[in-house]
């Protein structure tokens, strides 16, 4: 090995990177060679200057800080999970009550809806013939103080006499003016009662 | 096969997949193997005791956090120090500021604290001074060169494991590690060492 070559791997051969049969071959090399020898203490300054002073051991086990780290860790997450569910399930009861909420409106709806529409047709009943209304309990055969009929503006009705005078139809009006009166309606006198 | 051997008997690799399947105490195998090696790693880094040992530490749980999608494709060894290497380098960006720190300071800091203190204070003063030279020393180089001048002179890794952790060729880690010792070694003449 000549000087050219010792030159090149001198660095490497310092930082103990080349192969032993090469390194074997510097040696001898170093031996003869002053020159060589020289850049051989040069590149040796900076290794001894690196390793001068061995690094510190950690003053305490980092390996002991690590696995206790975990431990603290997987307590977390346990907790973190834990708290998770519980939101979770509080959060499922928010909605099932939010659920049962709505769906007894829904129900109650239901319910209201056909009772209303019965009430509805029943009302609507009452303008066009004798029924319940809003003024009161009035028997279904109470004569309607808003016909036509009670009026004896009504067309001859079979039942009905025409020779209803219209001194009659001047009670009948009364009678429709004393509505409240309609309410005690076992005492109204029957339209057969008013017939002579 | 390997489930009836004692960690210490396995491999790192061999460890590491034990650590995958919730082994703790394969971790705590491979923990002792590296907590030195990685302590010196950022110790030289930065040159903070205290540093250090969180940067090993986080480093270590990094390695645990990821251990699920380890797939022993590469040497542990490089995985560890590509792990570490990339902590280093987040670490570098957000202490570049610091960088302009003077020797004084760090000596008035006590640069790397010295474990031991039943030493001779005189000789611990030294051992710190020469320590803060060393630290002082390799701040003078930017992060690639300062981590291959570390993997190769404080944790005797070969070229080729370093050109892996590093991800680049031999000659190129040969190169960079040339230029590292050229600087390193002007510096020293500047200081007159």
């Amino acid at each position: 090995m000549n000087c050219k070559h010792v030159e090149k791997h001198i660095a490497d051969y310092v930082a103990g990177q080349v192969d032993p049969v090469i390194a074997g071959l510097i040696e001898r090399h170093l031996e003869t060679c002053d020159s060589c020898r020289e850049k051989f203490e040069t590149e040796k300054s900076v290794t001894d200057f690196l390793r001068q002073a061995d690094a510190p051991d950690p003053s305490a086990s980092i390996t002991t800080d690590v696995l206790q780290k975990l431990k603290d860790i997987d307590l977390e997450s346990r907790d973190t999970a834990l708290e998770y569910s519980v939101q979770k399930s509080g959060s499922r009861l928010k909605w099932l009550a939010v659920i049962s909420v709505v769906l007894g409106l829904i129900a109650v709806g239901l319910l209201i809806i056909p009772f209303g529409s019965r009430l509805n047709q029943q009302s609507v009943g009452n303008q066009t013939g004798p029924g319940f209304t809003w003024l009161g309990d009035i028997p279904i055969d109470a004569p309607d103080p808003f016909s036509l009929e009670s009026l004896g503006d009504a067309p001859a009705h079979p039942e009905s006499p025409e020779s209803q005078d219209s001194e009659d139809r001047v009670i009948h009006t009364l009678d429709f003016e004393t509505v409240p009166d309609l309410n005690e309606a076992p005492d109204t006198p029957d339209r057969k009662e008013r017939e002579p | 096969m390997n489930d009836s051997l004692k960690p210490s008997a396995l491999s790192d690799e061999a460890l590491m997949l034990r650590v995958r399947d919730g082994d703790h105490d394969a971790f705590g195998e491979l923990l002792n193997r590296y907590e030195r090696q990685l302590f010196v790693f950022f110790l030289r880094q930065f040159g903070d005791e205290e540093a250090a040992r969180d940067y090993v530490m986080d480093t270590f749980l990094r390695v645990y956090r990821a251990a699920s999608r380890y797939e022993p494709k590469a040497k542990f060894s490089t995985y560890i120090y590509q792990i570490a290497r990339n902590l280093a380098i987040n670490e570098s960006r957000k202490l570049q500021f610091r960088r302009t720190e003077s020797l004084d300071e760090i000596k008035e800091d006590g640069g790397v604290q010295i474990a031991g203190d039943a030493l001779d204070p005189e000789a611990v003063l030294e051992l710190r001074e020469r320590q803060a030279l060393v630290q002082e020393a390799l701040r003078q180089l930017p992060e690639d060169q300062r981590t291959i001048l570390i993997l190769v002179e404080y944790q005797d890794l070969t070229y080729e494991r370093v050109s892996q952790i590093m991800g680049c060729s031999i000659g190129t880690i040969k190169s960079r590690m040339h230029r590292a010792r050229q600087k390193i070694r002007e510096w020293m003449e500047n200081s007159e060492l």
